[in-house]
C-alpha cells in the first residue's frame, strides 16, 4: 500500500466510495463519464439513495436508454431513493401520459421513499393510473409531500383515500399553485382531504379560497404545528377562531397575500398563546392599527419571531408600539416600511435578545437612522441587521456597538464614502470590532464606490472574515479592488459585484 | 507529555504524543493492549506498515489541532444534511498539499481510524471534484478514459437527467 506518487484511482474502492458520498447529483453523473471503472463506481446504489431531481422531458426526449422505463425500473429498485423531485412535462397530451408512466414507473419501484415533490402535472391522462393511487400502495414510508402546479383532477375520493391509507406516516403536506381549471364536475374530496389534513404537522395549502371548506369538515389539528395559508382564505374571524381551535400546539404561522387585518390580530391574540413564529409576507396592511399589532403581541408573549413584508407603509406610532410592546423573546424581527419615520421613533429600545433584525426599505429625512444607535444598544448580541440609510458616521458608530455582528445589508449607500474605514480603524485600537462574514452595500452614489473604498475597507479587521461580499454599483471600480479584496479576505467563497465593471483577470 | 514511539511503512521512527495519538481508534487500543503508557528507551516502536512518515506526521498535527473538539454528532442517516458542510478554514488551509499527498493521508487517517480526519479529507477531494466538466475531472486527477467514443456518447446521455437544477 506504500506509493510514492499515489493516484486518486488507487486508493480502495471503500475510501472513493466514501468520497463519492459527498457529492450531489449532477457530479455523480460527470463522474460515471470519467471511465469504466468511475462508471462501476457510481452505479452503486447507496450514493444515489438520498435525493434525485428529475425533468421527465430529458429523459423522454433522451434517446438512449432504449427501453427507459425497464432502465429506471431497474434504476430505481436498487437505488432505494428516499427524495424525488418530479417535474413533469406536459407540452402536449402524449407527452404528459409519457411523463405521469415515467412517475409511475418510479414511484412503484421506490419503497423507500421519504420525501416527493411533484411539480407542473397538468391533468390525468385516462390511460394512466392516478400516481397518489400508485404512491399509497407503494410507498408507505412517505413523510412529505409537495405538489407544485397541479390540476385538481389529481386530488380524487380514491387518490386522497389511497394516500390516506397506504403513507401513514405523512406529516408534512404542501399544495402550491393548483391550476384550478378543470371540470367542475369533479370537487375536491373534502373528507377525505380534512382527515388527511388532521394528520398533519405541517401544512402548506396556498389553495385560493379553498381552506374555509376543509374548516368545516375537519374535527382535530391537534398535531399541526407549523401553517402556511393564504391570509385571504382567513378573513373571517370565525374562520380563524374554529382553526386555533382545532390547532391548539401551532407554533409557526405564515400567512401570504391577502390583507391582514383586524379580525387575523384578534383571533391571534385570543386563541394561539404557543405561537412562536409568525410570518406576513406580502400581505396588505391597509386595514389594521397600531393597536391591532398592540392587541397581537400581548397575546402571543412567546413569540421569538415576527417577520413582516408589505407594500404597504404603516404609521410611525405603529413602529413605537410595536417595539414597545414585543415579547422578550424575540430573536428574529423583520418590519416593513413606516410613514415619517423620525429619529426619536427608532430610539425605541429593542428587547435584550435580538438576534437578527432587518427594516430594509425605509424613506427616511438624512440622519434618521442615527435613532437605531440608541435602539440597538441593549442588543449586544446582535448578529444580522438589514437597514436601508447608512451613512459613514452611523456605520462606524453601529460597528463599534455590534462586537458580534456577522452578516450586515445596507440597502442605500449613496453617503457613504471611504471616511468609514478611516474612522474604524483609529476606534479599532482601542475598541474591539465585529469579524463580519458577510457584507452587501447596494447602490452607491456614482463616485464614492471606488478602488480606494475597497482599499481602505481590505485594511480593517472587518473584512477579514468576509465569507461573502456583494457591492453595487461597480461602474467606478477596476481590477485594483479584486487585488485588495483577494490579498484581505482568505475566507471569502462569494463574490458578487453588480453594475457597470469590466474585469480583467487578476492572479 | 507521555510520547510513543511509532515505526512507518518508510523505516522512520516518529515519537508522537500519547494523548493526541488517542483520536486514532486504532493506536488506542494498540496502546491500551500493550499497556504502554510513557516513553521507554528501551521499548520497541509500534509498527505502522500502512503509514508513512509523512502521512503520520500530518495526522497527528491534525489530531493535536482538533484535540479539544466536542465529539462528533452520533451517525444519524436523517441528521445527514444534503447540503454539504464547509470545511473550516483551518482545515482548508491544512490540507492544501499536493495531491499524492493528501491521498496517503486519507489511507493513513483510515488505516490509523480517524474519523475527523477521514471525513475532512474525503470531503476536500470531493470539492476538487464538484462544479468540473468529465474531461476536466480527468485532467485534474491523471484519470484515463477506456471508453470507446461510442460508449462515452452512450454514457453522456444516459446520465444527462443527472444535471437538473
Amino acid at each position: 500500500a506504500f506509493n510514492h506518487h499515489c493516484q486518486l484511482e488507487q486508493l480502495p474502492t471503500e475510501l472513493l466510495t466514501r468520497i463519492l458520498s459527498e457529492l450531489d447529483q449532477a457530479t455523480l453523473g460527470r463522474c460515471a463519464q470519467l471511465n469504466k471503472q468511475w462508471r462501476q463506481l457510481t452505479a452503486q446504489p447507496l450514493l444515489w439513495r438520498n435525493s434525485i431531481r428529475i425533468r421527465a422531458q430529458t429523459i423522454i426526449d433522451s434517446p438512449t436508454p432504449v427501453n427507459q422505463l425497464s432502465y429506471w425500473t431497474s434504476f430505481c429498485s436498487s437505488a432505494s431513493i428516499q427524495q424525488l423531485h418530479f417535474e413533469l412535462c406536459s407540452s402536449d397530451a402524449e407527452y404528459n401520459r409519457r411523463s405521469v408512466q415515467l412517475l409511475n414507473t418510479f414511484l412503484s419501484n421506490s419503497p423507500c421513499l421519504q420525501a416527493l415533490t411533484i411539480q407542473g402535472f397538468d391533468g390525468m391522462p385516462t390511460e394512466e393510473q392516478n400516481p397518489l393511487v400508485v404512491l399509497g400502495q407503494s410507498c408507505s414510508q412517505l413523510c412529505t409531500l409537495k405538489l407544485i402546479r397541479f390540476g385538481r383532477d389529481l386530488l380524487t375520493e380514491e387518490s386522497v383515500t389511497a394516500l390516506n391509507e397506504g403513507c401513514l406516516e405523512l406529516v408534512d403536506l404542501e399544495f402550491r399553485q393548483s391550476v384550478l381549471a378543470g371540470p367542475d364536475s369533479n370537487p375536491l374530496p373534502l373528507p377525505q382531504l380534512a382527515s388527511l389534513f388532521s394528520r398533519l404537522t405541517r401544512l402548506n395549502f396556498l389553495h385560493e379560497a379553498t381552506f374555509p371548506l376543509f374548516l368545516d369538515e375537519m374535527v382535530d389539528g391537534t398535531s399541526i404545528r407549523e401553517l402556511v395559508l393564504n391570509a385571504s382564505d382567513l378573513c373571517y374571524d370565525e374562520h380563524l377562531h374554529r382553526l386555533l381551535s382545532l390547532a391548539p400546539y401551532l407554533t409557526t404561522l405564515k400567512l401570504q397575500f391577502g390583507e391582514f387585518t383586524e379580525s387575523h390580530a384578534g383571533p391571534l391574540a385570543s386563541g394561539c398563546p404557543n405561537l412562536q413564529s409568525l410570518v406576513l409576507k406580502n400581505v396588505s396592511l391597509c386595514m389594521i392599527s397600531a393597536t391591532g399589532f398592540v392587541e397581537l403581541l400581548n397575546g402571543c408573549p412567546k413569540l421569538r419571531r415576527l417577520k413582516i413584508s408589505s407594500h404597504d407603509e404603516l404609521d410611525s406610532e405603529c413602529y413605537r408600539k410595536i417595539v414597545a410592546n414585543l415579547p422578550s423573546g424575540i430573536e428574529d424581527l423583520k418590519l416593513p416600511s413606516f410613514r415619517k419615520l423620525r429619529q426619536p421613533d427608532l430610539q425605541s429600545l429593542l428587547p435584550r435578545g435580538l438576534k437578527r433584525f432587518e427594516l430594509p426599505i425605509q424613506e427616511l429625512k438624512h440622519g434618521c437612522m442615527r435613532g437605531l444607535l440608541v435602539g440597538l444598544r441593549p442588543c449586544s448580541d446582535l448578529t444580522n441587521l438589514n437597514i436601508s440609510d447608512c451613512d459613514d458616521k452611523l456605520l462606524s458608530d453601529l460597528l463599534t456597538l455590534l462586537p458580534r455582528l456577522r452578516r450586515l445589508r445596507l440597502t442605500n449607500c449613496n453617503r457613504l464614502s471611504g471616511k468609514v474605514w478611516e474612522n474604524l480603524l483609529k476606534r479599532g485600537a482601542t475598541q474591539p470590532l465585529p469579524e463580519l462574514h458577510e457584507f452587501a452595500a447596494l447602490k452607491f452614489s456614482d463616485a464614492s464606490l471606488n478602488d480606494e473604498f475597497v482599499a481602505k475597507m481590505c485594511h480593517t479587521p472587518v473584512a477579514r472574515g468576509l465569507r461573502r461580499l456583494e457591492l453595487s454599483d461597480c461602474r467606478s471600480l477596476t481590477d485594483a479592488a479584486l487585488v485588495s479584496i483577494a490579498g484581505a479576505c482568505p475566507h471569502l467563497t462569494d463574490l458578487k459585484l453588480s453594475g457597470r465593471f469590466f474585469f480583467k483577470m487578476v492572479g | 507529555m507521555p510520547g510513543i514511539k511509532l515505526l512507518t511503512v518508510d523505516n522512520e521512527i516518529v515519537e508522537v504524543d500519547a494523548d493526541t495519538a488517542k483520536q486514532s481508534l486504532l493506536l488506542r487500543s494498540m496502546l491500551h493492549d500493550l499497556g504502554v503508557t510513557e516513553i521507554d528507551d528501551d521499548e520497541e516502536a509500534i509498527s505502522l506498515p500502512h503509514v508513512t512518515a509523512a502521512a503520520l506526521r500530518k495526522a497527528m498535527a491534525w489530531c493535536a489541532h482538533h484535540k479539544d473538539d466536542p465529539p462528533p454528532p452520533e451517525d444519524d442517516e436523517n441528521a445527514r444534511d444534503l447540503q454539504p458542510q464547509q470545511l473550516s478554514s483551518w482545515d482548508a488551509e491544512f490540507l492544501r498539499m499536493d495531491q499524492s499527498a493528501l491521498f496517503e493521508l486519507i489511507q493513513a487517517a483510515n488505516y490509523l481510524d480517524i474519523r475527523g480526519l477521514l471525513d475532512t479529507a474525503c470531503k476536500a477531494v470531493a470539492d476538487a471534484i464538484r462544479g468540473r466538466s468529465p474531461e476536466e475531472i480527468r485532467k485534474a486527477f491523471n484519470i484515463r478514459c477506456d471508453f470507446t467514443p461510442q460508449e462515452e456518447e452512450q454514457v453522456r446521455r444516459e446520465t444527462e437527467w443527472c444535471e437538473e437544477k
